[in-house]
């Protein structure tokens, strides 16, 4: 089929007009005087940063002020976590089957009056060949007191309306045989041969830190209710107890990168601090992305493993943790690829000026453990 | 000079680009983008190769990054490369005048992508498990199962295997 496919193929095209008009772009581009960017503005950018801001505000995070030297511990299941930060995590994760599903909730955490909840969900079934599904879920979050949380959303849903007014998350679930990340490595050998990862919050009354209870009700993609799928649930939270780790910091130009790894070589959170200089000039960072790791074993296989989940950084920074059996020790980490995305807080927030997202690939950045 | 390399970035590798966008994303404005974002991190990488086959290798490497990420986060996918006013053109086969294409283009994400690496740009497994972070098992799997779909669907026509 090679050389039909590439005939075929070869016919789409960008017309000789629209590779002028690129080639114009991408000139102009590249001389323009001022281009602290390295991408450029986002599509409906006044709702993003509406987002943003909502994130920003309700959740008191810290910013990440200019000298403030901020230290890091890792939580397993939350990443790294400021050790200033108020802070409650869920100790043992807890699950519920419910036919041939299965939904997990590990690493909730509590921080500044903001209650993170990630739910998992892994199904027996096999997900159509022809299209990947997409399930919504809600979760509803009953304080001690019987009291109802108020759930925020701060991830817009695409459409630039910036907030999902019913609180349900959609959740791409996809064939485990595609995905080689946490999830598909732990429950691939259990039986379960698909399955999804989302994250749901909730804003908690000063004082309070449980025990909640909750119910997870699930959506089609059109809005449909399914039913609910988890009754009863309790989220108790705990003081964290941090994972002993070995450090390795990356410097880039927009700042520096830490890994904290666990003791073991299996697991490993990242957490970015943006330069002093960008830091004064009133720049966040709000989201690093490490897409993918590769452990390497003593016997020098290399074992790809995907971020844990995707999220703003102050909710969850870059996380992994290695299911897989492995033939050996784990003695490296490499690190290939790094994606910053900034805000520029004294820009506006009509302004394409206000984010940009510096990348870096082929880093080839080795973390030695021996 | 800026121009030149602008020039010979999108006369060698627009329509490269903006095929893996094609059939990593299966939307042909999300390709386009692709093509933006991928030739602006080129043009601003600037770094040279030995030869063309590696240069193309790491564009290839590039272009499925990026539909990885444009995939993956949200964020990602509300990028617009250039500026907002860019509207790009592209040529497509009309209805009924690529079979074969149009049977691939049916095949879920997994299965366009192995092919197109191994019958495009004539990687071999290893070399696709590795771009893609899946095993040489996995990749082998995926492309057997293709060929099988495609054999099926094409069954009665000129499809030569």
């Amino acid at each position: 089929m090679d050389n039909r496919y590439r005939e075929e193929l070869d016919r789409i095209r960008l017309t000789d007009e629209s590779k002028g008009t690129l080639i114009h772009a991408l000139a102009a581009r590249r001389s323009a005087p001022e281009r602290r960017s390295r991408r450029t503005p986002l599509r409906r950018l006044a709702a993003l940063a509406a987002c943003v801001c909502l994130v920003l505000g309700l959740m008191n995070y810290p910013a990440i002020a200019a000298g403030a030297e901020r230290v890091f511990r890792y939580i397993l299941g939350v990443g790294a976590a400021e050790t200033s930060a108020s802070l409650l995590v869920q100790g043992e994760g807890i699950s519920h089957e419910d036919g041939d599903f299965l939904y997990l909730i590990d690493g909730a955490y509590q921080r500044d009056g903001v209650l993170t909840v990630p739910l998992d969900v892994v199904s027996r079934n096999w997900i159509s060949d022809e299209e990947e599904v997409q399930l919504s879920y809600r979760l509803t979050i009953y304080s001690a007191g019987g009291e109802k949380l108020t759930q925020v959303e701060p991830v817009g849903d695409g459409t630039g309306e910036g907030f999902r007014a019913a609180g349900a998350q959609p959740y791409d679930l996809r064939s485990f045989e595609t995905t080689s990340d946490w999830l598909s490595q732990t429950y691939q050998p259990q039986g379960y041969v698909s399955g999804g990862s989302g994250w749901h919050m909730a804003a908690v009354p000063q004082g309070e830190s449980g025990p909640y209870t909750f119910e997870v009700d699930a959506y089609t993609s059109d809005g449909w209710w399914r039913g609910t799928v988890w009754k009863g649930g309790v989220l108790e939270l705990d003081t964290p107890r941090a994972v002993e780790t070995a450090q390795a910091s990356r410097a880039f130009a927009e700042g520096t990168v830490t890994a904290l790894v666990g003791a073991d070589g299996r697991s490993v959170s990242f957490y970015g601090e943006l330069s002093p200089l960008l830091a004064r000039q009133g720049e966040t960072l709000i989201q690093l992305s490490v897409p993918t790791v590769w452990f390497v074993d003593e016997r020098g296989n290399r074992y790809p493993c995907d971020q844990l989940r995707w999220s703003f950084s102050e909710v969850f920074w870059p996380e992994f943790r290695l299911a897989e059996q492995t033939e050996g020790e784990i003695v490296a980490i490499e690190v290939n690829d790094i994606y910053f995305n900034i805000v520029r807080t004294d820009q506006p927030q009509d302004s394409p000026q206000r984010q940009y997202m510096p990348d870096y690939n082929d880093l080839g950045w080795v973390i030695d453990l021996t | 000079m800026e121009s030149q390399r602008a020039e010979y970035l999108v006369h060698t590798y627009a329509d490269a680009i903006l095929r893996i966008g094609y059939t990593w994303l299966g939307d042909m404005d999300d390709a386009k983008d692709i093509c933006q974002t991928v030739l602006i991190g080129l043009l601003e990488d600037g770094r040279t190769f030995p030869d063309v086959g590696q240069e193309r290798a790491w564009v290839v490497r590039c272009a499925v990054n990026a539909c990885k990420n444009w995939k993956k986060s949200a964020w990602f996918r509300r990028r617009a490369p250039l500026e907002e006013g860019l509207h790009l053109s592209a040529e497509m086969p009309e209805p009924g005048e690529s079979p074969l294409l149009e049977q691939v283009n049916a095949l879920p994400p997994k299965y366009r992508q192995v092919l197109y690496l191994r019958y495009y740009e004539g990687y071999q497994v290893k070399e696709i498990a590795e771009l893609l972070g899946q095993s040489p098992a996995l990749v082998s799997t995926h492309l057997a199962r293709a060929r099988a779909k495609l054999r099926q669907r094409l069954e009665g026509s000129c499809y030569d295997g």
